[in-house]
């Protein structure tokens, strides 16, 4: 062995074409913890790992055969422990003396494929974080589309309801005012001509026009509650149900009003709209009397806890509700077409008056969170069931 | 000051109500003059202390241009000159919200009349809020 090559900083061993080991230096046996004369004589694939052993016979030996050299090998020695080394290697095959060696020179690669896993584990995460960022910019994506979408339908909502605003102040107002000159000039045609063929004429007329002037007052208080912010305070209802009496009374001259009423608990409403809503059901009280000027109601106050959630099943929230019950023992009606005389403008009898009392009070229920129903027997009685929510809060309300 | 020199402001944009309000008024209370605005800031001009113009009573109408009713009440109010004429609502509106708001301000509150009689009832009750 030439001291040239014996201690160099690289491996070095040779080969006879039969694949035996004729030479090596002391660096590849400080690598494969072997001895010099150990290694001399050795098979080569002693020293190779298998997966070189496999690369050798097949991509290896035939190009040294065809080539006559090889450069830039990546192979795996093993060591006499089992241990492996990783080496880039340079081959030649030499023909001296008619016979036919392989020279190999190389250097070990162990620390180079130590950076390479790194490389390959670095960018196997910058793989998955690419593919993470994607989901996240899809997502991303998505979120900004349904915002846009929301917004779209937001501001379309906005329009419409701005339209549906117009279209009420032209119903309400624009609508009413020319129909309230006609009632007002068809009172002074009727002073003015006194023959009796005019007289009724201008009386069917007038009719005719205080039924349009009485139906867009009905909506205009439809539309009133539908759009009027709630002015929620302490409301004593036992006290506005006084008022309504009294009220009802004076707009119904000669009838007497008797009103039965148990204790009703302080809730939290408008107390505009339960001046209205009360008023409006002993209005009804008093239009569906039996024959004669007495009118006798019963009112039942009692508390429970309720459901607050109407539509969607499975999801519990509880709170405390007034129920009312307010009985009158008039006329009844066939309470099986009870969901009609909640309609607007439907009148069930030729003593209801615009057909709008009862819609009107469905609607002031429904802003308070609450609910309205009848029961009743023909001839016999009318039995008013309210639920109110004992507390209000902002969010709870539908205006 | 005798009733020679009343004068009551209406202000309305509606011309067929102020031109009734003026007929039954003429018929009814003759001595009573009238004059008229057609919206809030009209009225407010017209009541410009330079013009000299005092009513006894200002009549107004709530769903006006420019300047509505419950805005024209506020800036009366804050006039020091002008806050102590009376004022009455004549509307045709029924919004209980607006009756109770100004009944709270112990502000008369009339719905514009659908009748002769009651027209000439009203005439009546301005001239007498007229003092």
């Amino acid at each position: 062995m030439e001291p040239l090559y014996k201690n160099i900083p690289c491996i070095y061993f040779s080969a006879s074409e039969d694949g035996y080991i004729t030479g090596v230096n002391e660096s590849l046996c400080k690598y494969l913890k072997y001895s010099h004369d150990e290694l001399m004589g050795q098979k080569l694939e002693n020293i190779f790992t298998l997966s070189t052993r496999i690369f050798q016979q097949t991509h290896f030996y035939p190009l040294l055969q065809l080539k006559g050299h090889a450069e830039e090998i990546y192979i795996t020695l093993k060591s006499k422990d089992g241990t492996h080394v990783p080496m880039l290697i340079n081959a030649e095959r030499i023909e001296e003396h008619g016979k036919l060696s392989f020279y190999f020179a190389g250097i070990s690669v162990s620390k180079r494929k130590k950076f390479e896993d790194e490389i390959i584990a670095a960018k196997n995460a910058a793989e998955k974080a690419l593919k993470e960022n994607i989901a996240l910019k899809a997502a991303q994506k998505e979120l900004q589309q349904h915002a846009e979408t929301l917004d779209r339908q937001v501001t379309l909502s906005n329009l419409q309801n701005q339209e549906l605003r117009q279209l009420n102040h032209l119903t309400t107002h624009t609508l009413r005012e020319p129909v309230r000159k006609l009632l007002y000039f068809s009172s002074q045609m009727l002073e003015a001509h006194q023959d009796v063929e005019t007289q009724a004429n201008l009386l069917k007329m007038r009719k005719a026009t205080e039924d349009i002037h009485n139906k867009l007052q009905g909506l205009q208080q439809f539309l009133w509650l539908t759009h009027e912010d709630l002015q929620i305070e302490k409301v004593d209802l036992l006290d506005v149900m006084q008022s309504a009496k009294q009220l009802a009374e004076q707009q119904n001259a000669g009838i007497d009003i008797v009103l039965d009423s148990e204790a009703i608990p302080v809730i939290e409403a408008s107390l505009e709209q339960m001046r209205f809503l009360l008023k409006e059901l002993l209005l009804n009280a008093v239009r569906f009397r039996k024959p004669g000027n007495f009118v006798h109601v019963q009112v039942y106050a009692s508390t429970l806890q309720m459901n607050e959630f109407r539509q969607l099943s499975g999801k519990y929230k509880y709170a405390e509700f007034l129920k009312l019950q307010i009985l009158d023992h008039g006329i009844g009606f066939d309470d099986q077409y009870q969901e009609q005389a909640f309609d607007l403008f439907r009148v069930l009898h030729p003593n209801s008056g615009l057909g709008t009392g009862l819609s009107l009070c469905k609607k002031i229920l429904q802003n308070h969170g609450g609910s309205i129903t009848l029961e009743s027997q023909k001839s016999l009685s009318t039995r008013v069931i309210i639920y109110l929510p004992l507390t209000l809060d902002e969010k709870d309300l539908s205006t | 000051m005798n009733s020679a020199e009343k004068t009551i402001l209406y202000v309305d944009d509606d011309a067929d109500d102020r031109e009734l309000l003026w007929e039954v008024m003429q018929k009814i209370t003759p001595e009573v003059k009238i004059i008229f605005a057609e919206n809030g800031l009209q009225a407010l001009e017209l009541l410009d202390a330079s013009n000299h113009v005092r009513p006894c009573l200002i009549v107004l109408d709530l769903n006006m241009p420019y300047l509505n009713g419950r805005e024209t009440l506020e800036r009366l109010k804050a006039d020091l000159h002008l806050k102590n004429i009376p004022v009455v609502i004549l509307t045709s509106g029924e919004n209980p919200a607006d009756k109770s708001f100004f009944a709270n301000q112990s502000i008369p509150y009339y719905n514009k009349p659908v009748r002769l009689v009651d027209m000439e009832n009203l005439a009546n009750d301005l001239t007498t809020l007229c003092g």
